[in-house]
């Protein structure tokens, strides 16, 4: 059993837009060393946060995406900071850059300075777009940069910003096999920057509903279709007040018509012509209609077994407690107690989404600010013991002592 | 030219629909040979649905399965037919990866799961993308995109309070599961690079989406607390909205996303008695008056021009975007960026596919038009397996290949 990314080291110095693509690296099995401010990042000082207590170690964001990594924390404002960095660089396969320099500045990341410091570093960074302007990057204007927000909601209500930090998650994907290209384009192709823009990561996620050929084509603009998703209306209430997701699928059309008989004894998408699948494309009210009227006869979770049982495409509409406390995803063991040795306390988060007959995939714990430091900068870095020492004293390097 | 990392990498790919086809395009695209085994009894419903070209309509032309199936080849295979299952294992036995993404037992059916394939290629790697994953009590149901969302909690946690959990106007998953998925192959076939050995690679599309969200699961499990829909608002930022500019359907998304933000907000829009307000000057404060702020702004931004709007904005340090449709994006912002790239489909249309959003070292991936259904039949069974002009016609008169 081991990891696929075992022995690859990833410098980590993403902002938040990026912060997930080194996490899902860790969860591969690289060690992953995120280079962090010692005053705290956006990811460590934003809410929401553990019972409600603000702190550098205690914010969900924090937990979830600089799980697995090791933590060395620095005054990024300071110059000897920059030195130490530089140092660190010719010992990493991969540098994942913030979208934003930050303090250390966009130079530091210069192609050449890189290139002559690390030759064999491969660098990923982003762009918010390719040629517009430097912007202040937050998730918000990323949808809306790349089209994703304009589809999002109802015709009558302003465009609506989608739950996850969406545009965020795209970049970061891209990020993320980026840095896996990098590393297997080596050694043929040691070095190497991939640019990933974040307009068009989250133009990506448009291919079906805003394709850029009904532009192309047709110079029509796909906009908010409200409830009506692809295929029609997929979200209903069922008979306790909560929701399903609905999907007509094409295959399943004669079960559906089967199902109203015995449900609500209407028969009258019995007839030949509904049997075409145009014609019910072209006649998509009755069918809503009646799918609505079916999932008022059934609980929620009745009526999603019933559904399946038919094979129709039925799911629930879950929210977080219905995630947590969802039997499959127990059963599968993707929710697991991480001991927080900072935190005196066990938490619960979720494993990675990786299975493989090759190694078992685990939640981890996220580090303390500081934590690996002092390893970090002797193992990878040739510091000797007291020149950590006197950067400690000189508040260059901060360190925190984790007791198990 | 760029890299091409998965150059010499085979990959036969039984994947349909989206989400298991941008998967393998991502491979495609880093030079991995890519062969989409198709059957014409079977069609993959992915070349019926989806936008196509004025006065042509055809299996080949649907926009959304071109931009699925770039730089891949195409054969057609009837799974149907022993002799179909066994040429199957014949192209298995010439290759590095094997992806599907059908419920789970639809491989093991064909005698095409992992365990009988190692029989055949012992380093083989096996991706599976199912919906809900092989084990568990709810393994065999089944869901598209919408409702793969629906279950990750992305219609719960989007929109506004008092509506319907409206959800995404995309199929989401659909275009984040790939890359989950194709990050989780890569990273096989650099393993196995390494090691010699092959793997069975499990990504349920559920449980990658799920990490969609932002932190509202761990939140719910540590706190007890499940935070409710929040409309365009934000519990880091206010105001922190979408708000009306001049025009049908236009508006800005526009963020105060420190204080300093906020006054350059005001004074770009000429809120100057706002300005003033020292109960603004904090997070809380705007957050306790958000209704408010938002008015205020919407009043102003509707008399702008979103575009310029924006830029001053924009230069004021404001976070701030006007929300782009598709006919911003491809008429406005991305020529000249090389994301798009016309082709001259063979059905005689001209048509626009994306490349990958990244660029290496500059350049973009190399870019070739989605296979017409069964293109590559005879070079793939010549090259690969022997299988000859005479010979390859007799399968096809015996509905093996077609």
């Amino acid at each position: 059993m081991s990891f696929p990314l075992a022995g690859v080291t990833v410098l980590d110095l993403a902002d938040e837009s990026l912060v997930l693509a080194p996490r899902l690296l860790a969860d591969l099995g690289a060690d992953v060393i995120r280079i962090e401010s010692s005053r705290g990042d956006g990811v460590r000082t934003r809410p929401p946060f553990l019972q409600d207590l603000p702190g550098v170690e205690r914010s969900f964001a924090h937990i979830l995406y600089n799980a697995g990594k090791r933590s060395l924390a620095l005054d990024l404002e300071h110059s000897e900071a920059h030195q130490l960095i530089s140092r660190l660089l010719p010992a990493a396969d991969v540098l994942i850059a913030p979208m934003e320099p930050g303090p250390l500045g966009g130079e530091f990341f210069d192609d050449a300075r890189v290139r002559a410091l690390a030759p064999n570093l491969g660098v990923v960074d982003a762009v918010f777009s390719r040629n517009g302007p430097s912007v202040a990057v937050t998730d918000l204007i990323g949808t809306a940069a790349g089209g994703l927000l304009y589809l999002n909601g109802y015709p009558e209500d302003p465009p609506n910003l989608p739950a996850g930090k969406l545009a965020y998650k795209q970049v970061a994907l891209a990020a993320a096999l980026g840095a896996m290209s990098l590393l297997l384009a080596r050694p043929d192709s040691a070095g190497g920057r991939i640019t990933v823009s974040m307009q068009e990561a989250v133009m990506t996620t448009t291919i079906q509903t805003a394709n850029e050929n009904y532009w192309h084509w047709h110079r029509s603009r796909p906009g908010r279709r409200g409830l009506a998703n692809v295929g029609g209306q997929t979200v209903f209430p069922a008979k306790d007040g909560r929701w399903v997701s609905f999907y007509q699928h094409p295959p399943a059309w004669e079960a559906f018509v089967e199902w109203v008989v015995e449900a609500l004894g209407d028969g009258r998408f019995r007839s030949g012509e509904w049997a075409d699948g145009l014609f019910r494309f072209q006649n998509q009210q009755p069918i809503t209609d009646a799918t609505a009227a079916l999932c008022l006869t059934l609980p929620r979770d009745d009526l999603v077994r019933e559904a399946q049982r038919r094979g129709i495409l039925v799911v629930p509409v879950q929210g977080a407690a219905d995630i947590a406390g969802d039997p499959h995803l127990r059963a599968r063991n993707f929710f697991q107690t991480v001991p927080y040795e900072q935190l005196g306390a066990d938490l619960h988060v979720t494993r990675p989404p990786f299975v493989s007959s090759a190694y078992e995939s685990v939640a981890r714990r996220a580090p303390a600010l500081g934590e690996h430091s002092r390893e970090v900068l002797t193992s990878l870095a040739g510091y000797t013991e007291a020149e950590v020492d006197r950067l400690v004293r000189a508040d260059v390097v901060a360190v925190a002592e984790v007791l198990a | 030219m760029t890299p091409q990392p998965l150059a010499g990498c085979r990959v036969i790919d039984f994947c349909w629909m989206i989400a298991g086809p941008l998967g393998t395009r991502l491979l495609a695209d880093l030079g991995a040979e890519v062969i989409k085994v198709e059957s014409s009894a079977r069609i993959d419903r992915i070349r019926e649905v989806g936008v196509q070209p004025p006065g042509l309509a055809t299996l080949d032309t649907n926009a959304v399965f071109n931009d699925c199936k770039a730089n891949k080849l195409s054969i057609t295979l009837n799974l149907g037919d022993p002799r179909g299952i066994e040429l199957a294992k014949d192209l298995i036995r010439t290759a590095d990866v094997v992806t599907s993404n059908f419920t789970p037992d639809r491989m093991d059916r064909w005698g095409l799961g992992y365990a009988g394939l190692c029989a055949v290629k012992p380093d083989i790697i096996v991706a599976s993308m199912p919906v809900m994953g092989s084990e568990g009590p709810h393994s065999a149901w089944r869901a598209v995109g919408n409702g793969v969302i629906a279950m990750a909690g992305l219609n719960a946690h989007t929109g506004f309070p008092d509506r319907a959990p409206v959800g995404l106007g995309t199929l989401h998953s659909d275009f984040t599961s790939p890359y989950f998925a194709a990050l989780q192959i890569a990273a096989a076939v650099f393993q196995r690079d390494r090691t010699g050995e092959g793997q069975f690679i499990e990504l349920a599309q559920y449980e990658a989406a799920v990490h969609l969200l932002d932190t509202e699961v761990v939140e719910y499990l540590n706190n007890g607390i499940e935070p409710g829909r929040r409309g365009n608002r934000s519990a880091e930022f206010a105001p922190h909205g979408v708000f009306p500019c001049a025009g049908d359907d236009r508006w800005i998304a526009a963020v105060a996303q420190n204080d300093a933000a906020w006054l350059a907000l005001c004074q770009v829009l000429g809120l100057t008695h706002l300005v003033n307000r020292s109960d603004l000057r904090s997070l809380a404060g705007r957050q306790a008056a958000e209704d408010e702020l938002e008015a205020a702004i919407a009043e102003r931004t509707r008399a702008h021009d979103a575009w310029s709007l924006a830029e001053r904005l924009q230069a004021a340090g404001v976070s701030a975007w006007p929300v782009e449709d598709v006919g911003d994006l491809v008429g406005r912002d991305l020529p000249g960026t090389g994301f798009l790239a016309e082709i001259a489909h063979p059905a005689g249309v001209s048509m626009l596919l994306q490349h990958e959003p990244i660029t290496w070292d500059g350049e973009r991936l190399p870019l070739a038009r989605a296979p017409l259904m069964g293109e590559h039949n005879a070079d793939v069974f010549e090259r690969l397996l022997g299988i000859g002009e005479s010979e390859l016609a007799d399968l096809v008169a015996a509905g093996v290949v077609g």
